[in-house]
């Protein structure tokens, strides 16, 4: 077999290929695309799960969304090479901390526990430029160091940062409703109908549609798979019910083609580039954000990528 | 510290799953070769043995939640897998075909059945393939990775799932019908030699 010799064009491409994947799938890239997909991704165009805390004026808040409140006002520096970062004292009732690391030049940053954000050339200047996290408040605190090479320039917005959960309701007939959350779902499950409207969905029918329900009698990843393919292209209808769950208002639609990849989604309107500087007492408007950014298990968005989802919205931490 | 090629596997894997390119390139590197012989020796043809080897690495990345080191290695893993492709060739290769077309290829244009010695070879490698090919999986597996790797029964028996003793009695049973299915001729070496076993009293 001395003729044996792999092709070097085919394989110095295919490693180039193997080496971006890897790059991409870097823990807080991961962090970052999850966020995003958890709002959209699955139900691109469609319709949004509920969880929007667009509360600053106290119009609505979904019960069992994920409320962030910044407790300080943010520290915003900028600098070249490894640096620390002093934020003070934390103020009462701090939960964690909450930072936004804006790429200034192409480089790796790292946040301190092993998650790192990559910025490449072409990420510089773009909306993409930015990779948001929360660490969760460890006694004695009062700083984080980015750790990246000498030549490496970047900008990091920081604070302290209050989250809390809120409880679900219930209605008159004994139904929870509310978001999703790291609880689990309400009977009746918050969601934007696609015509606007914002309502519930019933759980059960939700996992009837989504495959919730068929996953959990999968034997095997073919099983999944087979049913994953015979499902491909398809949308599946639910009514959208108001919070007494009687009345109609509209239809929430899965489509089976959408977040196919499970890797990127068309972010919410709101949720596009980078994100607004709140004020305190503010909230996030993304939907899914906070608790993905709180290092919760993210929103458990029912999903219908049998692996690959896994791999995103669970969002595998390597330990150090 | 010495240079991210003399790093081991384990090593190099833990940075690949923490966002490390190059790590995972080093990985690559470094088991190429032995995964492409491989699957070369499964399916005789050079061609698909590249997009067999592609793929191999392609399913090291995807299924890296259920990647298994075997004595610090990932090579073994990747074997099993290169298998796992080789077998199933046309639906392992589906899932990266778009991306298997779209990498580029030298124009080599030789006709292999030019050249009386590469032909015989061609017809050695294809008959090789196909002997192999009457093995069930878990002994093609076994003999991939004790004969033509040269791993340890125990290694082998590790990341298949196997008892050691049990890999060693199919592991005989393999060679048996490898050595048949090679002759072409079963009346000539039968599939069920006798095992030597020996009876005696214990020691």
């Amino acid at each position: 077999m001395n003729q044996l010799r792999i092709d070097h064009l085919f394989s110095d491409a295919l490693r180039a290929e193997l080496v971006t994947r890897v790059e991409k799938a870097s823990p807080t890239r991961a962090r970052r695309r999850a966020r995003l997909w958890t709002g959209t991704a699955v139900f691109a165009g469609i319709g949004v799960l509920g969880g929007v805390g667009a509360a600053a004026d106290g119009l609505f808040i979904t019960p069992g969304s994920t409320q962030v409140r910044p407790l300080a006002s943010p520290v915003t520096e900028t600098h070249t090479g490894t640096a620390t970062v002093q934020l003070g004292p934390p103020p009462e009732g701090t939960t964690g901390i909450e930072m936004q690391l804006k790429c200034l030049t192409p480089g790796r940053f790292y946040f301190g526990d092993g998650a790192n954000s990559i910025c490449g050339p072409e990420d510089v200047g773009r909306p993409q430029n930015w990779s948001g996290y929360t660490i969760p408040l460890t006694l004695g605190k009062e700083s984080i160091t980015i750790t990246t090479s000498p030549e490496a320039s970047w900008k990091v917005t920081a604070q302290y940062v209050n989250t809390k959960t809120t409880e679900w309701a219930t209605n008159p007939d004994g139904d929870s409703y509310g978001a999703q959350n790291e609880n689990g779902s309400p009977d009746m499950v918050s969601v934007t109908a696609t015509n606007g409207a914002r309502g519930y969905v019933y759980r059960t029918e939700l996992e009837d549609a989504d495959g919730t329900a068929a996953i959990k009698t999968f034997k095997s990843p073919a099983e999944a798979l087979a049913w994953q393919e015979a499902r491909l292209g398809k949308d599946f209808a639910i009514p959208v019910y108001d919070v007494t769950g009687k009345t109609v208002v509209g239809k929430f639609v899965i489509s089976s083609g959408a977040g196919n990849s499970g890797v990127s989604g068309k972010p919410a309107v709101e949720c596009a580039g980078v994100p607004p500087t709140l004020a305190p007492g503010e909230t996030y408007p993304c939907p899914g954000l906070s608790p993905m950014e709180t290092g919760y298990p993210a929103t458990p968005v029912p999903s219908i990528v049998y692996e690959e989802a896994v791999q995103v919205v669970a969002v595998p931490y390597p330990e150090n | 510290m010495g240079s991210i090629e003399e790093t081991g596997d384990e090593e190099l894997w833990r940075r690949s799953l923490l966002g490390q390119g190059g790590a995972f390139g080093v990985l690559y590197d470094r088991h190429r070769d032995r995964v492409f012989r491989h699957a070369y020796r499964l399916c005789g043809n050079h061609h698909d043995a590249e997009d067999i080897m592609a793929a191999s690495f392609l399913e090291l990345w995807r299924r890296r939640k259920h990647v298994r080191m075997v004595e610090g290695s990932t090579l073994p893993w990747l074997l099993v897998t290169t298998t796992n492709m080789a077998r199933n060739r046309a639906r392992a290769a589906a899932r990266y075909r778009r991306l298997l077309n779209s990498l580029p290829r030298s124009l080599e244009t030789e006709d292999p059945s030019a050249d009386p010695c590469r032909r015989y070879q061609n017809q050695l490698d294809h008959d090789l393939a196909q002997a192999l090919g009457t093995l069930s999986v878990e002994d093609l597996q076994l003999v991939s990775l004790v004969v033509f790797e040269e791993h340890t029964i125990a290694a082998a028996a590790a990341v298949l799932s196997l008892t050691p003793a049990a890999a060693k009695s199919r592991m005989h049973r393999a060679r048996q019908r490898l050595r048949t299915a090679l002759a072409g001729n079963a009346s000539i070496s039968p599939p069920t030699a006798p095992t030597p076993v020996l009876e005696g009293e214990r020691p």
